[in-house]
């Protein structure tokens, strides 16, 4: 097996003075996709911060394409190739929606052009000078991810893509995101939408208390529901 | 002789216009104070100290190496913007994630130590700086006389003020800077150097203020406490206009301006608090200010 694109290894991370991460290890080969599924405040958001240096204090170990990028200030960290789609989808309600689009640095050679990026996401384009906050959330949500993709960053941390969202809206993001990962795209979801993680992932990391619970592929999933079922609690 | 209101009518005009004057004034530091506060989240009490250092540095580099005024207006703010990126960087970086009042404090005591030190080596009495020879003089209108150097300074401050708004409201950086307004860490998360961002914008808000001194040099005199007379009425209008608002402040300095002139023609006695009797309706109605969004 090569070396996984994204390694982690017995990371902790703290909120302020709590405690939250203590001790994940997870790892997405080059070209998969996995999902990291888990309870409310299991510590999937603040896996995904942690590998973001979003949080206060964290320590462990963080491999990003060979490279250990745990001292890389917080600015540099989208530089190595890491594009971050925020819970809540982070769209800056005083920017325009095209501002939204184009607010992000180039990060790597091979960002997604403007002509591909309204062809996946149409309406970017017709609602360009509206308001980032008069969107729908199924909009913020492409906007949020068309605006990674603009980067030229080699793995999407996408956090709950499907959030609040109504279920036709959650069925295009899921076919967006399958023709991302046809493309070539790595990615690393957070889910409480199990069907939706099921429909994509290829491997899956079960978080319970901050730490990893258990992972299987895509095709153990049936013979894991009963403990999947337990962790998450559905 | 016309009149208005029973007012003479060059009264009235010349009034407004010192209105205008001073309004230019108040919207030059009001802007530097809301685009710092709205992004560092500092309530920047060195903001008439920066003014004064603006004044203080063109007076002696004209003194010193004879540089003419046009010069001056740039090169003078330029030092002092350099002078509060030290500033940003060696002490108010610090103070990230913490209470807004160290903040106030600090630059409080910054304030004092620039003061302090001017009146040390100056006095208290005021230098005289004269304005350029093409800017003295002025021109009987009709209905007023208009000192063009006043003229001057109220179409240069709107041209500022009215540049920088549209540096914020219409450009990319402008962007960068409204977007770390809103959610500091996910903008740095994208890749943005927010720490830098942070002390260019500190800088570039000392700029306004100190460019505002220099333009205030030849008129009121060059003193270690011109900075501390003026800026309590700057605050009153970032209140007014609402805090981190960038046109609230623009518009209300100059209106606040405005007010006071007319005051002093309508009932003088009163044009050294209309500022904050506007102020407290204002507060009383509308507590996130005219322009403010509520926080």
């Amino acid at each position: 097996m090569t070396e996984p694109l994204l390694d982690v290894k017995d990371l902790h991370g703290w909120y302020g003075e709590s405690h939250v991460l203590h001790g994940v290890s997870l790892s997405v080969q080059a070209g998969e996709t996995v999902a990291l599924i888990g309870r409310n405040g299991a510590g999937k958001t603040t896996t995904l911060r942690a590998i973001m240096n979003l949080l206060s204090r964290r320590e462990g170990q963080i491999r990003f394409s060979g490279r250990d990028i745990m001292g890389v200030p917080r600015h540099r960290v989208a530089y190595e190739g890491l594009g971050f789609v925020p819970e809540e989808r982070g769209i800056f309600h005083s920017l325009s929606v095209t501002e939204n689009l184009r607010l992000l640095p180039q990060t790597g050679p091979d960002g997604m052009r403007d002509d591909d990026i309204y062809r996946f996401f149409p309406n970017l384009k017709e609602r360009g000078r509206a308001g980032g906050g008069t969107l729908s959330g199924g909009e913020q949500q492409m906007l949020a991810i068309a605006r990674v993709l603009r980067t030229g960053s080699k793995l999407l941390l996408l956090d709950e893509p499907t959030e609040g969202l109504a279920p036709v809206i959650v069925q295009r993001i899921a076919e967006m995101l399958r023709a991302l990962k046809d493309s070539g795209m790595t990615m690393l979801l957070v889910e409480q939408n199990f069907h939706f993680a099921k429909s994509l992932a290829d491997r899956f990391f079960l978080i319970e208390n901050g730490q990893i619970a258990g992972s299987f592929a895509r095709d153990e999933f049936d013979a894991h529901a009963s403990a999947i079922t337990e962790v998450v609690g559905v | 002789m016309m009149t208005v209101f029973g007012i003479a009518l060059p009264v009235l005009a010349g009034q407004l216009l010192i209105g205008l004057f001073n309004g230019a004034f108040y919207a030059l530091l009001s802007l530097g104070l809301a685009i710092i506060f709205g992004l560092l989240r500092i309530i920047n009490f060195a903001h008439g100290a920066l003014y004064m250092l603006g004044a203080f540095v063109a007076f002696l580099l004209g003194e010193w190496l004879g540089l003419p005024f046009w010069l001056l207006l740039v090169v003078a703010p330029l030092v002092v913007a350099a002078f509060a990126a030290v500033i940003e960087r060696g002490l108010l970086t610090h103070l990230q994630g913490l209470d807004p009042l160290y903040g106030l404090l600090l630059t409080f005591g910054v304030a004092l130590i620039v003061e302090g030190l001017a009146q040390y080596q100056f006095g208290v009495a005021g230098q005289n700086f004269s304005a350029p020879a093409a800017l003295s003089g002025a021109s009987n209108l009709g209905f007023m006389i208009m000192p063009h150097y006043r003229a001057f300074v109220i179409v240069v401050s709107l041209i500022v003020c009215l540049a920088t708004w549209a540096l914020i409201e219409r450009t990319k950086l402008g962007a960068l800077l409204r977007a770390a307004t809103e959610n500091r860490p996910l903008v740095e998360a994208f890749g943005v150097n927010v720490p830098l961002l942070l002390t260019a914008t500190y800088a570039f808000g000392a700029f306004l203020a100190a460019f505002a001194g220099v333009m205030a040099a030849p008129v009121f005199q060059v003193s270690p406490l011109m900075g501390s007379n003026i800026v309590i009425v700057v605050f009153a209008v970032v209140v007014i206009g609402g805090m981190g608002s960038i046109g609230g402040a623009i518009v209300s300095g100059f209106l606040l301006g405005l007010a006071e002139g007319l005051t002093k023609v309508i009932y003088p006695e009163a044009s050294n608090i209309v500022v904050f009797v506007i102020m407290a309706i204002v507060l009383f109605f509308r507590p996130s200010g005219l322009f403010g969004k509520t926080v």
